[in-house]
């Protein structure tokens, strides 16, 4: 149940307590300013049994609804006999149960004629042997209308908040990325479901949300229903014409083989993009309902699809670079795998030069022996032809890995956007416990550095996953200045077993701290390795560095 | 025996054949070279060869890859010769694990005679 219907609820169930309480003191002032029927003990006995059913009937719904309203007509009735109905003051205390039928305190929805209320104060107009003036009878029209009027207007807010309610369960339920579409389908079963007036007023069949493209081009995003084909008659002078009045109605659009008569065209702008909401009718909907309906209740709906779109298009131009991204990698493989098979075929002649020169002398025929001397020369030949190729590749293949990563464009960011992608990082992971500390000042922060972001994700997601594998299970991050008052990054592990691995430590901080990859590739550790060449592509100085029992890594974040 | 080599860079392991069959074979193979699997025309007629060597690699301008061409000598009803695989991937026989096809011999490239050797050995075959 969405929060407005909850709150209808409570507020109609406290209206039902409220409405009760009137009435006990209408009673009390009417027993004791006329003359009664019954002796008093009647009325009090008649209050407390009024009282109880009420209470018993309370959480009731359906006929326990019912069965409140005939105790409330019973005990009118038993206080009002005898007395002068027909003077207005007491015969109103009979239009007491109209004014509360719209808190009917059930979660089923009060009706805008409420029938029984009308046929039950008849009735007891009848007992009460009243006469039946326009003064008494106009109340009740007058009550009636209002009463109308206000379940109208408790109707349309429970259509916008159903319809709102689409959007808050697309999230909620989190079938959202590509599946925007069902939004529309939804709305549409939401507008069908709503009974009767409004579904008259606005006879809505389809939705849909198209893109304008160009000047022309009209594409479609989204639909409440399947659909191959869209075709607006006029293409370019619609999209002008919407450009010029914003909405369009009744434009001759087919959709697949059906041909819409009664639509509505809305064009929305965000963000540089327009888009058009088109909406498809049974019938021709009543015009000035319709404009109203539109402005007010689905400009905001499908202004909210809308960013849900953008934000969908925006997250598909991220995937598509990523593609990019992945495909240049597998780019990267395939060529790795071509270069292999073109080194394996040209080494062949190579290794079986050899593999002759070995088997030679085990040969016992002398005719045999003569014929594999001749091969043996062409294979020679063939193998020294194939030195100068094998190597070229080799070396092509050395210069294609120095631009790897390349790919990844540099963007300038703020240290503070640093700050939060080391951070980030850290949070990520709870196998290290790890404390931030920060030495930088917010005029450090607004200081800017030209980074590949992703490598450098990259870099520090290896940093962590190193060092876990070393780590005795705490690390301190520092974010800190050096002499110069430049910004520096220090990532501290304390080390485990440090007396025993100390001296291979020490050679791997030499090693790393090299200025090329020439030591660092000599090592089995292919984590060092990966983080010593993305630094070296990300041009960060670095340095590590033993002090006392802690692996220390410095980085210098402005390149 | 009848050989049939699919194999579209021949020219690099040509020696080593022609010193496995020297020195191994007393020149008694005779080997058929096909560049691609369109290029031997019906492969019906593969019954007609006692064995087969097939690089897995066939060259893009193939119809079949060395997978394709096994999976079509398996799946026939013909008299099916012996299987030899060319490859320089040493991972092939889980690849033809995976695509539901049995195991068979590699000559592992780069190429010489007594790979060839090894090879042929696995069958068993008299070739003197």
């Amino acid at each position: 149940m969405s929060l407005l219907k909850t709150a209808d609820y409570a507020i109609k169930k406290l209206n039902s307590i409220l409405f009760r309480l009137v009435n006990l003191i209408c009673f009390l002032i009417i027993c004791l300013s006329y003359n009664n029927y019954f002796p008093a003990y009647i009325y009090f006995l008649a209050t407390i049994v009024y009282v109880a059913i009420y209470l018993a009937l309370f959480r009731k719904n359906k006929i326990g609804r019912f069965l409140r309203l005939i105790n409330d007509f019973c005990i009118l009735n038993l206080i009002l006999y005898g007395k002068p109905v027909n003077e207005l003051g007491v015969g109103l205390l009979l239009f007491l149960p109209l004014i509360n039928t719209l808190n009917h305190s059930t979660h089923n929805e009060a009706k805008p004629l409420p029938y029984k209320v009308c046929f039950l104060i008849t009735v007891s107009f009848l007992i009460q042997k009243a006469d039946f003036r326009i003064n008494f009878w106009l109340p009740l029209v007058v009550i009636t209308c209002i009463n109308c009027l206000i379940y109208f207007r408790f109707k349309l807010m429970g259509y916008i908040d159903t319809l709102y309610n689409i959007i808050d369960k697309f999230y909620e339920n989190n079938f959202n990325i590509g599946k925007t579409h069902n939004i529309l389908k939804n709305f549409i079963e939401k507008h069908n479901n709503i009974s009767g007036w409004l579904k008259r007023f606005l006879p809505i069949r389809e939705l849909f949300i198209f893109r304008i493209r160009g000047t022309s081009n009209i594409q479609l995003l989204l639909s409440s229903r399947f659909v191959i084909k869209h075709d607006f008659s006029q293409e370019e002078t619609f999209v002008k014409k919407i450009f010029e009045s914003k909405s369009i109605s009744n434009w001759k659009v087919s959709l697949d083989a059906y041909e819409t008569s009664f639509n509505y065209s809305h064009l929305y702008s965000y963000k540089g993009e327009n888009y058009i909401a088109f909406t498809v009718f049974e019938t021709n909907p009543f015009s000035p309902t319709l404009k109203l309906y539109v402005e007010r209740v689905l400009n905001p709906i499908f202004n909210r699809i809308i960013e849900i779109i953008h934000v969908e298009h925006e997250l598909n131009l991220e995937n598509k670079r990523f593609h990019k991204i992945i495909k240049k990698n597998h780019d990267e493989i395939n060529d790795a795998l071509n270069a292999i098979h073109y080194l394996n075929n040209r080494l062949s002649p190579i290794t079986n030069y050899f593999e002759m020169l070995r088997v030679l002398p085990t040969i016992s025929s002398e005719e045999t022996r003569k014929s594999v001397e001749e091969l043996i020369q062409i294979e020679k030949n063939r193998a020294i032809n194939n030195i100068t190729p094998i190597a070229d590749k080799m070396n092509q293949m050395a210069q294609r890995s120095n631009f790897a990563h390349v790919s990844v464009e540099p963007q300038v960011i703020t240290l503070r956007k640093v700050f939060s992608l080391i951070r980030k990082s850290f949070d990520e992971q709870d196998e290290l416990a790890c404390t931030i500390e920060n030495h930088w000042s917010d005029e450090t922060f607004r200081g800017t550095t030209q980074m590949r972001v992703e490598l450098f994700e990259f870099v520090i997601d290896e940093l962590i996953s190193n060092l876990i594998k070393y780590s005795k299970g705490k690390c301190t991050v520092l974010f800190t200045f050096d002499d110069n008052n430049v910004p520096l990054v220090k990532f501290i592990n304390e080390i485990k077993n440090y007396d025993k691995v100390r001296a291979n430590l020490i050679k791997t901080v030499n090693d790393f701290n090299q200025s090329g990859i020439n030591e660092i590739l000599k090592r089995k550790s292919r984590g060092l390795l990966l983080i010593k060449t993305n630094l070296l592509q990300l041009n960060l100085v670095h340095q590590l560095s033993v002090i006392d029992t802690d692996l220390v890594l410095t980085l210098t974040p402005i390149a | 025996m009848k050989v049939a080599i699919f194999e579209n860079e021949f020219i690099f392991v040509e020696a080593s054949f022609k010193a496995f069959n020297t020195i191994y074979c007393n020149n008694k193979l005779q080997y058929t070279v096909f560049v691609s699997s369109q290029s031997f025309g019906d492969l019906a007629n593969l019954e007609n060869y006692d064995m087969m060597i097939v690089d897995i690699d066939l060259s893009i301008m193939s119809q079949m890859d060395g997978y394709q061409l096994i999976e079509t000598v398996e799946q026939s009803q013909i008299k099916k010769p012996s299987i030899i695989i060319l490859t320089g991937h040493k991972a092939v026989n889980e690849q033809l694990k995976s695509r539901g096809l049995a195991s068979y011999p590699i000559i592992a490239k780069p190429v010489n005679l007594t790979k060839i050797k090894e090879a042929f050995d696995h069958y068993k075959i008299d070739l003197t």
